[in-house]
């Protein structure tokens, strides 16, 4: 959490006597998401998760502030503000003393549009800003935009290219003047030694700990300790709505029966016109019954079916694709509330909805990421693979598709996605796929293997993986990738590294 | 009788999604049927040694996906099919028409040789079911019109018809092999030596 801007001595009126506090904008490191606070001096260890009493603060995200109301000045000679809601609420008015008033203005300028709409009145238009940090491959739109450096690292790989194009002319024209570098140049591109780096998981995080952190704004030591050690299962429900950005869900329980509502009313008749539903319910009534055949209970297939039905509603660009229920059972176990498993789906959805594209565009560009990933760490499993004509890496596609869902058991799963949420560095799950790789090198490389051996090797590998042994490798390549002086600036663009 | 060498046929199964293909495929290789096989994802392979008219032959039979989308990265494992079985569900008709589309996506992605007469096999599953609603008439004009497919009606269940099936498929592959290697030993310009076991081996011709 980043503190942007912080005023003192603002006063509240309560409910009989005014209480001073501060208010600040406030940065959510994990969703970006900012907030406008008020907290009482006096009290405190105030919390924000008991709910907005006076006495313990409040808060409002930035996107929701529409108006402004700034009266010229009353009669306790003290200024205030009236903040007005996209929802007709207004916030409790603040009082500021001198110069105060002016300072929060100026700071909204820095995230609205601000117009006069009457005497003392203000409207407040959002500045756009990128949307939740959508994992920079699943991004299918390569056009640069208006949007800061970092976020331009964070985009995929049509940039990406015009990245290495850029560098690679620059390291030819120096090549050109220096005879020395040329030699070193065509000693081909850097790998690291195989040798990895010892890493070993550290402890599982519990409810108490995620809240502790959470409270005390300690949302990157928090993510950093899950992405280590992984959530204990009664600290994911929760923990996995903050890392997903539920709270930024408005009304989620309305906006859930309203979309329920459009398929589970629809009559015979009308079902006859909807052949696009249709076919997709169809779709998804066959796979429910063999998403984890052995475990689930009839009740469990009927919320994984109404799960999905609901999502096609949702999301009818991509409505329902194969795959998609094996991450929603996933979700499912976890919340026995079906708005939360609802929500939390789409948020997850979110970020990897690109897999399910009819183009297939986004995994096209996942095989690529990896097998530079791989040239970096393993130069030679790639020449391998390369002569083996698997150096597509589309033997990894169910591993990209859902997630290693089915790499590992419904119980060792989560644990992958702990860190694939928290990991340190965009994209971890490339780092996962070469760790598995990693693991499995000489069995793949001594018994020469081809395509179709690998491609065994790799679908038998369903739930016989320690997750643990992997997400440790994984961890280590991110370590050795980190320290190496001779990364090449491409791989750490594609996992977001600075230098 | 040239070579008695091993001989590695490649059998590509598609059709729509839940026809039953996963459930064929391990029927005819394990000898059982399970209601707990999970969706196909990607895809995946079985092997199994077979007899053919006394030849022993290997068949590498590949599932796939049954979601169309998921074709475009099928490429990698079309190349080199000798046979493609095309399935259905009789007791959905969707499922049958879209065998003309699968038919002609494989034709493009495999680019065989001399498409007009690579061996595709249609089957038709779950005929223990009560509910059929693609007549053997209907599936059968269409076979007929298709330069006579062989056409069988099964069930991945109860086993019906399986082996017969899959019978006509090696032998159809092997034919389909045969060939294959019979263009490949023919070199480009010169002369008709076939017998020359040691140009099988070179097959990769410049064109
Ligand atoms: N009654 C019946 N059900 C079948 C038969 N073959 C497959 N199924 C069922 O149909 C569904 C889809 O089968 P599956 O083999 O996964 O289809 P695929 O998507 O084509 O691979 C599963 O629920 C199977 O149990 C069959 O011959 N008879
Ligand atoms: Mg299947």
């Amino acid at each position: 959490m980043r503190i942007i801007f912080e005023e003192e001595n603002v006063l509240v009126h309560g409910n009989a006597v005014p209480e001073s506090g501060r208010i600040s904008i406030i940065e959510h490191d994990s969703s970006q998401r900012r907030e406008f606070v008020w907290e009482p001096i006096a009290a405190g260890d105030w919390t924000f998760l008991g709910g907005s009493a006076f006495d313990t603060g409040f808060r409002q995200d930035l996107n929701d502030i529409s108006e402004y109301f700034k009266p010229k000045r009353n009669d306790s000679g003290l200024r205030y503000l009236v903040i007005k809601l996209r929802d007709g609420a207004t916030l409790p008015s603040l009082h500021f003393g001198p110069g105060g008033i002016e300072r929060v203005e100026s700071a909204f300028q820095a995230f609205f549009v601000i117009k006069e709409v009457g005497s003392g009145q203000y409207k407040l238009e959002l500045i756009e800003e990128p949307k939740d940090a959508r994992l920079s491959l699943w991004e299918d739109d390569p056009e640069p935009r208006i949007a800061s450096g970092r976020d331009v690292l964070n985009r995929g790989f049509g940039i990406f290219s015009k990245i290495t194009r850029a560098i690679s002319s620059n390291i030819q024209e120096e090549v050109a003047r220096s005879p020395i570098s040329r030699a070193f140049f065509n000693e081909g591109q850097p790998e690291l030694p195989l040798e990895r780096p010892v890493v070993i998981r550290a402890t599982l995080v519990d409810e108490d700990d995620f809240r502790d952190f959470v409270l005390a704004g300690r949302y990157k030591a928090i993510k950093e300790k899950i992405f280590r050690g992984g959530l204990t299962g009664g600290a994911r429900p929760f923990a996995w709505k903050q890392l997903l950005g539920y709270e930024s869900i408005k009304n989620p329980e309305e906006k859930y029966h309203t979309l329920r509502a459009q398929w589970e009313g629809l009559t015979a008749e009308q079902e006859e016109y909807c052949t696009i539903l249709r076919e997709r319910r169809s779709l998804i009534a066959k796979d429910v019954t063999r998403t984890d055949p052995h475990r689930l209970n009839a009740e469990q297939i009927q919320r994984l079916s109404e799960l999905l039905t609901t999502y096609c509603i949702y999301d009818q660009d991509i409505g329902y694709v194969q795959g998609m229920s094996d991450i929603a059972v996933v979700i499912l176990d976890i919340y026995p509330d079906d708005i939360d498993a609802f929500w939390v789906f789409a948020k997850f959805m979110y970020r990897v909805r690109g897999n399910f594209e009819r183009s297939q565009e986004a995994i096209k560009r996942q095989f690529e990421a990896l097998r530079r990933v791989l040239a970096f760490t393993d130069g030679e499993m790639v020449r391998f693979l390369d002569r083996k004509e698997s150096g597509h890496m589309y033997f990894c596609f169910p591993w990209f598709l859902i997630l290693f869902r089915r790499l590992a058991t419904h119980e060792t799963l989560p644990t992958i996605w702990d860190a694939w949420l928290c990991s340190p560095c965009a994209n971890f799950h490339l780092l996962i796929a070469a760790a598995v790789l990693d693991l499995k090198r000489k069995e793949i490389m001594n018994e020469e293997f081809g395509y179709c051996e690998i491609l065994q090797v790799v679908n038998r590998l369903s739930g016989n993986v320690d997750t643990d042994e992997i997400l440790a490798r994984a961890q280590s390549l991110l370590v050795q990738i980190s320290r190496s002086l001779s990364t090449p600036p491409i791989i750490k663009q594609l996992l977001n590294l600075s230098d | 009788m040239a070579s008695r060498k091993k001989v590695l046929l490649k059998v590509i199964i598609l059709g729509d999604s839940g026809v039953g293909k996963t459930s064929l495929m391990n029927q005819y290789v394990n000898k059982r049927f399970s209601s707990q096989y999970k969706a196909t994802i990607g895809a995946d392979f079985l092997t199994k040694e077979v007899l053919v008219d006394d030849r022993m032959v290997t068949l590498q039979i590949w599932d796939t996906a049954g979601q169309e989308r998921f074709q475009s990265l099928g490429v990698a494992f079309y190349r080199g099919a000798d046979c493609c079985v095309l399935v259905y569900d009789t007791t959905a008709p969707n499922t049958f028409k879209s065998l003309e589309s699968w038919r002609d996506e494989f034709l493009i992605q495999a680019s065989p040789r001399d498409p007009d007469n690579f061996p595709f096999v249609v089957i038709g599953n779950k005929i223990d079911l009560e509910n059929r609603a693609v007549t053997p008439k209907r599936a059968q004009a269409w076979c007929a019109a298709k330069n006579d497919l062989p056409h069988f009606e099964c069930s991945a269940k109860e086993a019906t018809k399986v082996d017969e099936a899959f019978v006509t498929i090696a032998r159809a592959a092997l034919q389909q092999e045969a060939d294959t290697e019979l263009y490949k030993e023919v070199p480009e310009r010169v002369d008709l030596r076939r017998n020359d076991a040691a140009r099988s081996n070179s097959g990769d011709c410049a064109c």
